[in-house]
């Protein structure tokens, strides 16, 4: 006996959810109707009136009557049990020869990997329908013979779903961990792959389920089955089928019932799979409050934007300004918010480098300007200008006119960023052409110049090249070549040499600093890496939190900071620590949104860290001519230190 | 079977300078469509107890290939994988499980190498369910001990990876790795995925846990300036053949391969004064 608590815990949260609910409920009376006919179905079976023969649905009969007067519901409610079992005993087999097969092979590879595909593959070329009439034959109609016989044709197809889930989860680092951590392959299958796999089953099964009831119907239909006058729902129809000149109406509940169950089955499937995607991903299908609109800024007090940015070089054309924005998001908590008061500008030509830990909010800060927020996200203060229109009020249509055009950008992952299918030739033709209206030979001649421009040598080869076949290096030069595509007066590049190898790190940031000195195009740098931050950015701005806390000239900044966490964040790195001894590390972590403290943001890690940090928001001061910092004791240090 | 004191993890200092890992003339080709493509060539290494070699090479250059094979999830198509003197180059079933309590592995991706639908402490679990039978209250016991051991509370046994951020995440694969107490980490790349605040933190944590445990690492990286703070040796992959090889010092100071010295130059650490010995 299951524990009731269980029970009621898993019942309420499939109740949650109407797509599992409603096909469930629909597939459940169904059951109930069909396996107590005995008790509930109002007439037996084979009861004739002919009398009533042919007749619409009454009070007498709710679904009407054959043509030989037998109550239709009745008749579906006896011959459900058959078509039910015939279902569970097909798919069953199906799911038991095929799940563990697919898996080990999945999983092992190998001689038993070659020898069972190429038997699913002589399986898979076997008429069924054949084999079936072979064995109704042999077998005195027997059903379950028959269902045994599409039960096993039905395991090759579901054993290379499985298998080729299997693969892919297989790839995964965790699945070589658990295998270096001792567990055998079964082991490693039912703990690791099979977990991630059960959704793609269940949506399988479903297919499975409603294949078997349409050829169990065919089967009864042609009278090859079970033996009329015993029901059966395919035997109904051929039934109705008679009598159609004479009265359509036996069809449409045997029909509907097929149809109704069949789309049941698939709905059911995809909503367990959606479920139990769910479970591990985190995700919630349920996402509450994603269209509500917060009816203000989450932080009222202290909304005084400070759009001190003087400090910066006097820009004449500002390509991007951004004046005291912060990003809400909304969530299931309440808004919070993901960047707060961050001001900067990029003038053309200029680079200005976003630096800090992961979860500061330095990608937050260039989606913003992109207006690619995530969904739920927005500028709830602040205003982004990018050539001086306030982009506020952009709409899809405008935002993407400026996407490209004005505004491009070159992610951390060269690879994600190129589509797999098309040549480079291809992506980059298309990048052009989105932006000017040119034949399809100016376009060619347009990629090749784009690709001589990202310094790749031989463009006429490379240009017939899938990304499968370049190196990580040279992909991110193609996708600096579709970003450049457009034109852009600002290019916006998130950690651009992070996954790539040390060597062509410093290529990359040459690369994009040469385009730069070409084209007079604006660039903000996001990464947490000092190294590219020193080489291609004019000004620096530190970010911790959420908050911008330190920004000047990036001489300045790295060779004389202020505020401390610029200090700890550059002693920490590994490539100027001495060797020998500890590295200097920062104890704890970035505090996530929602949970920073009224104060200074990195009190709680902070050596020199004093009463008045934790008391109120911290402003960005200026104690020095190129020194803008969020730390009280800024301007005092200064004075000690000059 | 034979198993040599594979659970004696305290003895640091062989006395017989017998390498605990000797690889020697080892080969892996990728078999596509029958046709043999090597990705490394006669590939020889060795580790002593307690000692730090680094593999250094670029993308494509083999290195995690060697790594792999170390571990058994790839075949070695010519040469031999000694450890502690035992050939396991072919070791699976049962001696491969053996072998799984002596040689662990931590990998690059922190958000990859936990499976997202398991708690940290099952995860952790799991090495202990293969290879004792030991009571809840013991498996419990251990899973606290290694979690104290790189720095992360008790409770984090009862979260999901995704509660974690990538640093912690990391920690926790390395949690992971010494559960069964190995005597021998394969690190494959486990700081490049990180900040540089946080690669530093880990850093310090392998010295550590070195300093505490005896544990030897073969440490596979592409930076330079990383591999200096751990290892004693490095070696040098270059499209699947060894080209330089040598003390740390040795090869800072006096790089004879010209890819060695593009390495060093990208590490920003040419003409650097060699840094002085552990």
């Amino acid at each position: 006996m299951p524990d009731v608590s269980v029970l009621r815990r898993v019942l309420r949260r499939v109740l949650r959810r109407p797509r599992i609910a409603i096909p469930a409920v629909i597939l459940l009376l169904e059951l109930i109707a069909s396996f107590g006919a005995r008790w509930l179905a109002p007439y037996p079976p084979q009861q004739a009136d002919f009398t009533a023969a042919l007749a619409g649905p009454s009070a007498k009969h709710p679904l009407g009557t054959d043509r030989l007067g037998r109550d239709v519901l009745s008749r579906l409610m006896y011959g459900g049990a058959d078509t039910f079992r015939e279902i569970a005993i097909a798919v069953v087999i199906t799911l038991v020869v095929a799940v563990p097969l697919g898996l080990v092979i999945g999983l092992r590879r190998g001689p038993l990997d070659a020898v069972l595909m190429r038997t699913a593959d002589v399986v898979m070329s076997i008429p069924g329908i054949i084999l079936l009439l072979i064995v109704l034959a042999l077998f005195a109609q027997s059903m379950t013979a028959a269902m045994v016989v599409i039960g096993l044709l039905s395991v090759p197809g579901m054993m290379r779903v499985v298998r080729s889930a299997t693969l892919t989860v297989g790839r995964e680092t965790y699945v070589a961990a658990a295998r270096v951590s001792g567990l055998g392959t079964w082991r490693v299958a039912r703990r690791h792959v099979l977990p991630r796999i059960t959704g793609l089953i269940l949506v399988n099964a479903a297919l499975a389920c409603v294949g078997t009831l349409l050829i169990a119907s065919g089967i009864n239909a042609i009278g090859l089955g079970v033996k009329p006058p015993a029901p059966s729902w395919g035997g109904m129809m051929a039934d109705a089928s008679q009598t159609l000149n004479e009265s359509v109406w036996p069809a449409i509940p045997t029909g509907g019932l097929i149809a109704v169950t069949a789309a049941a089955l698939i709905v059911l499937g995809d909503g367990l799979r959606d479920m139990l995607a769910e479970r591990w991903s985190g995700a919630s299908a349920a996402a509450p409050a994603r269209r509500r609109r917060a009816s203000g800024p989450a932080v009222a007090a202290a909304a005084v934007p400070e759009s001190d940015d003087a400090w910066l070089p006097a820009e004449p054309n500002p390509v991007v300004r951004l004046t005291g924005v912060t990003v809400t998001a909304d969530t299931a908590a309440g808004a919070v918010d993901l960047i707060s008061d961050v001001s900067l500008t990029v003038g053309q030509g200029r680079t200005v480098g976003l630096v800090g830990e992961s979860g500061c909010g330095k990608s937050m800060t260039g989606l913003a300007l992109l207006g690619l927020l995530p969904n739920g996200a927005r500028v709830s203060l602040g205003t982004v200008e990018i050539d001086g229109v306030d982009v506020g009020s952009f709409d899809a249509v405008k935002w993407r006119a400026l996407r490209g055009g004005t505004i491009a950008f070159v992610s951390q992952e060269p690879m994600v960023a190129l589509d797999p299918l098309f040549t480079i030739g291809h992506l980059l033709r298309e990048a052009v052409r989105t932006h000017e209206k040119l034949s399809r030979r100016q376009a060619t001649l347009r990629a090749r110049e784009l690709l001589t421009q990202v310094q790749i040598p031989d463009p006429d080869r490379v240009l017939k090249l899938r990304p499968s076949q370049i190196s990580g290096g040279m992909a991110q030069r193609v996708s600096i070549a579709v970003a450049l595509a457009g034109r852009p007066r600002i290019l916006v590049a998130d950690e651009p040499t992070t996954a790539l190898d040390v060597t062509v790190q410093r290529e990359i940031v040459q690369l994009l600093r040469t385009i730069q000195r070409d084209t007079g195009m604006a660039l903000l740098m996001i990464s947490h890496d000092w190294d590219v931050i020193a080489e291609a950015c004019d000004t620096a701005l530190v970010m911790y939190a959420g908050q911008v806390v330190e920004a000047g000239p990036t001489d300045r900044v790295m060779t004389a900071p202020v505020h401390p966490y610029t200090r700890r964040l550059l002693a920490a790195n590994p490539r100027l620590a001495a060797v020998g001894e500890p590295i200097p590390t920062i104890p704890g972590t970035v505090p996530p949104p929602g949970q920073w403290p009224v104060g200074c943001h990195f009190a709680d890690r902070c050596p020199d860290r004093v009463d008045r940090c934790t008391q109120a928001p911290i402003a960005l001061t200026r104690p020095g001519d190129d020194v803008v910092a969020r730390c009280v004791l800024a301007g005092e240090e200064l004075e000690v230190s000059s | 079977m034979t198993t040599t004191d594979a659970t004696d993890t305290t003895d640091t200092t062989d006395a017989t300078g017998r390498p605990l890992l000797d690889v020697r003339g080892l080969s892996v080709s990728y078999h596509r469509r029958g046709k043999g493509t090597p990705a490394i060539r006669d590939v020889s290494l060795d580790i002593r107890p307690g000692e730090t070699v680094a593999l250094v090479g670029e993308s494509g250059s083999g290195k995690s290939t060697l790594g792999r094979a170390v571990l058994g999830l790839t075949p070695a198509t010519r040469g031999t994988i000694l450890f502690d003197g035992q050939d396991v180059t072919h070791a699976a079933g049962a001696r491969r499980r053996e072998l799984s309590k002596s040689v662990q592995a931590v990998f690059q991706d922190p958000n990859g190498s936990l499976n997202p639908a398991l708690t940290v402490g099952q995860t952790l679990a799991e090495p202990l369910l293969v290879h004792s039978r030991d009571e809840r209250s013991v498996v419990l016991e251990r899973i606290r001990e290694v979690l104290a051991l790189v720095g992360l509370p008790g409770e984090a046994a009862g979260r999901y990876p995704r509660q974690f951020s990538g640093g912690q995440r990391q920690r926790i694969a390395i949690a992971r790795a010494l559960v069964m107490s190995p005597r021998l980490i394969v690190c494959d790349e486990p700081v490049s995925a990180l900040d540089l605040s946080v690669q530093a933190q880990v850093l310090n944590l392998f010295t550590t846990l070195q300093r505490e445990t005896g544990v030897s690492y073969l440490f596979i990286s592409h930076d330079l300036a990383v591999v200096r703070h751990l290892a004693q040796r490095i070696v040098v992959l270059y499209r699947g053949d060894v080209v330089e090889k040598g003390t740390t010092e040795e090869v800072y100071a006096d790089a004879r391969h010209p890819y060695t010295r593009r390495l060093l130059a990208a590490a920003g650490i040419e003409g650097a004064p060699a840094p002085s010995a552990r």
